[in-house]
């Protein structure tokens, strides 16, 4: 017969070793997709420091400029660009004309030196994303960038996960709005029937068809 | 038998293989993330001013578009103002529409949604904005309208950058339909708004 | 195989010829493990705080980059103050334009003129052209 090798207590600290593993993996799992989804990797509502203080709760929700006056190219083009200094001196060439704060608009101005905004939304380059359709087809901005006339400076609303993308493409009819409200920060998607949006769909021609969903439409 | 030695250390070799694949766990996918081309917006160390997105050099028009002499770029035939749209431009209700939205979006707040120069931004102050409500603003030509925008006026900034010269046009006939709301003649309206004109509803 | 079960003086001969152990675990040791991960548990808790306590300062920091004295000039504009509340006078513009734009009134009633609701005007344009605007 064999020598015993292993202690007394070896089945216990087997059994507890082993619960140990287990909760050891379970733990590292969770903590690594709580940080996935934490503002941490997201920067999600993580405002970011940008060359002038620029408010869009105080242009947008208080002095009531349209978000094309800005980001003029949004409807026609896949960008929605930054605007030019040249739009914020349409103004500002007028008012606050002696505000520290627009220091750097009005030295852009006169040197032609652009002003570098910080992105906040920027998707890998692997992706394609285009303004034009989601907007023409009557998807607001809210919907994607939350809302945005509520933030002095501006903050990340979404991840910008492909489930999340993959979502609405799936289900369109849980966000559509009418075309006339695409610019309207304050729309509730409730203020719609289910019935009324599955029509908004039917009339703006989505497929529905899980075309949508294929790769190559935000692969390409 | 020496063969078989060196087999089995090329089993325990071959049978390592996988590690290398943990090197897919730690990857770094920064590369296909931030590819070497250049999106709107960003910025360049290539281009001296710093910028990706060029601006087209001085007297230059797109390839293949429009003349840019034609009254629908200029806004003049011959020189003077035009005072009917293009012919590239067809009045109808479509195009009233397509310019209501441009002026509310871009003029709305210096001029005022009626265009009474009562904008949210001319309300705050300083500026001052001129009402378009005018008997001289009323009898210019059409293409004035369209030349303020492309070139601005005082201080007036150009909005050509921003609008194209279609929907230039589209504003400038909804301006003439926000003149003739603010002052139409009552022999054009029926009995019943006649009425309602009276009774200031 | 069941008789195994039934001796309560000690390992059957079975189970030793298998080399199982002879005896009950002790629980000692098992609530000494559950005590140690408790306290671990708590050790980290207390590290993670103090590690946040450290850097999550900087995620929310961002967003203010006036010095202190620009960031209470940001929130008091000087006197004269045009608007105390520029929310609701935003508001207010907006929705009277509205209200003027969809009504019917005198303009000048000696000269008959009259504001009239936008789309009936744009109806209007359609139908007698640029000239009736003068
Ligand atoms: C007065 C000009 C102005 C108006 C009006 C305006 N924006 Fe902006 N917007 C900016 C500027 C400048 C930036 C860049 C600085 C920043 O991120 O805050 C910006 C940034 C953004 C960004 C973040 C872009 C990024 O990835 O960095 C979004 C999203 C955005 N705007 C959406 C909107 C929406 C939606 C509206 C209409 C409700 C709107 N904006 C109206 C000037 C404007
Ligand atoms: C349509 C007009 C308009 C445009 C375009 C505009 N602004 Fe403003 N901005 C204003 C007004 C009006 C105020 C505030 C005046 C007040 O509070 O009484 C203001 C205030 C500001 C302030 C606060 C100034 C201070 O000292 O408190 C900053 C910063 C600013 N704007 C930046 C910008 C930037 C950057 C742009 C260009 C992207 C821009 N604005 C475009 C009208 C405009
Ligand atoms: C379907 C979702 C969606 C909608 C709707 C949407 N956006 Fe975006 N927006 C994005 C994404 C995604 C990005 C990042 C694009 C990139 O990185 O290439 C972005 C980027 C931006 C930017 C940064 C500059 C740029 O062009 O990349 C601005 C400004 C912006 N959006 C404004 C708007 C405005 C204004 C509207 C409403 C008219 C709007 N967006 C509607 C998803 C959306
Ligand atoms: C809130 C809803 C919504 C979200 C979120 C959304 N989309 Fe869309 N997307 C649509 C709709 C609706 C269409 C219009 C489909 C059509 O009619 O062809 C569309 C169309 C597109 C198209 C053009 C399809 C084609 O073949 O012409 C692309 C590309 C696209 N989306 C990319 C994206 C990406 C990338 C994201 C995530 C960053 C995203 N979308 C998030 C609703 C959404
Ligand atoms: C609606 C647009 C959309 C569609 C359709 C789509 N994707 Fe994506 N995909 C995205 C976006 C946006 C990201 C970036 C997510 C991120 O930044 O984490 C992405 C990321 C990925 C990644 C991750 C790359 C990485 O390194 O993180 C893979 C792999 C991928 N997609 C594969 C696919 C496949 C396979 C399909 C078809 C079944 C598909 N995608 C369809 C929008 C889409
Ligand atoms: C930033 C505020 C602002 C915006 C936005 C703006 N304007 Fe003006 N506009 C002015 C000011 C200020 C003047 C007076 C210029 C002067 O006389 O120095 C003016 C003058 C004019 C005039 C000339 C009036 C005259 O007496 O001859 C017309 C026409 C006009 N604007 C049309 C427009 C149109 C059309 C738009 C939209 C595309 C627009 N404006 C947008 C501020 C603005």
């Amino acid at each position: 017969m064999s020598a015993q090798i292993f202690p007394r207590n070896a089945n216990a600290i087997f059994l507890a070793s082993l619960f140990g593993l287990v909760m050891l993996i379970v733990g590292t799992i969770a903590a690594m997709v709580g940080f996935y989804l934490s503002p941490w990797y997201t920067d999600v509502g993580v405002a970011k420091a940008q060359p002038v203080p620029f408010s869009h709760k105080h242009h947008v929700s208080e002095l009531k400029i349209d978000c094309r006056y800005c980001h003029a190219t949004v409807e026609k083009a896949a960008h929605a660009g930054f605007p030019a200094t040249e739009t914020c001196m349409s103004c500002h060439s007028q008012v606050w004309t002696t505000s520290p704060l627009l220091e750097v608009v009005r030295t852009s101005y006169q040197t032609g030196e652009p002003v570098v905004w910080n992105r906040i939304y920027d998707l890998p380059d692997f992706v394609y994303f285009n303004h034009s359709i989601h907007i023409a087809k009557g998807i607001g901005c809210s919907s994607c960038h939350g809302r945005i006339d509520q933030q002095q400076l501006a903050a990340k609303a979404q991840p910008l996960y492909m489930g999340w993308c993959l979502g609405c493409h799936r289900a369109p009819e849980d966000h559509i709005r009418p075309r006339e409200e695409v610019f309207n920060m304050e729309w509730d998607v409730n203020s719609l029937s289910l019935a009324e949006r599955q029509q908004l769909v039917k009339e703006y021609q989505i497929p529905t068809d899980g075309r949508l969903t294929n790769c190559f439409v935000c692969h390409r | 038998m020496k063969y078989s030695i060196r087999q089995s250390i090329l089993a325990r070799v071959v049978r390592l293989a996988w590690l290398p694949l943990c090197l897919v766990l730690v990857a770094c996918h920064v590369d296909m993330y931030d590819q070497p081309k250049y999106k709107p917006n960003d910025v360049s160390n290539f281009f001296p001013d710093g910028r990706a997105m060029q601006p087209p050099p001085a007297n230059t028009v797109p390839l293949n578009s429009y003349n840019p002499n034609s009254p629908l770029m200029t806004g003049r035939v011959e020189g003077q103002l035009a005072d009917q749209l293009p012919p590239e431009i067809k009045l109808d209700a479509a195009l009233l529409a397509h310019g209501q939205s441009r002026y509310n979006a871009f003029c709305a707040p210096c001029h005022g949604l009626v265009g009474d120069g009562q904008g949210v931004i001319a309300y705050r102050g300083p500026m001052t904005v001129p009402s378009l409500h005018q008997d001289r603003l009323r009898t210019v030509p059409i293409g004035y309208f369209f030349d303020v925008i492309t070139n601005g006026i005082g201080r007036m900034y150009s909005y050509a950058a921003r609008i194209p010269p279609e929907d230039r046009w589209a504003i400038a006939a909804y301006i003439r339909a926000l003149q003739l709301s603010q002052n139409t003649d009552v022999a054009l309206l029926s009995e019943a708004e006649l009425e309602r004109v009276k009774a200031g509803r | 195989m069941s008789h195994a079960h039934v001796h309560s003086e000690g390992p059957s001969a079975e189970s030793l010829a298998l080399n199982h152990e002879v005896s009950d675990a002790r629980s000692q040791p098992i609530v000494w493990g559950v005590v140690m991960v408790a306290g671990v548990l708590i050790l980290a808790f207390v590290l993670m705080a103090g590690v946040l306590a450290v850097t999550a300062g900087s995620v929310a920091d961002t967003s203010n980059t006036l010095s202190s004295s620009e960031a209470t000039q940001l929130q008091l504009p000087p006197a004269p103050r045009l608007e105390q509340n520029p929310r609701i006078d935003g508001d207010r513009i907006i929705a009277e334009a509205n209200e003027h734009l969809e009504s019917y009134g005198w303009v000048n009633e000696r000269a008959g003129r009259a504001h009239i609701p936008i789309e009936r005007a744009m109806e209007l344009l359609l139908e007698h052209g640029f000239d009736a605007v003068k």
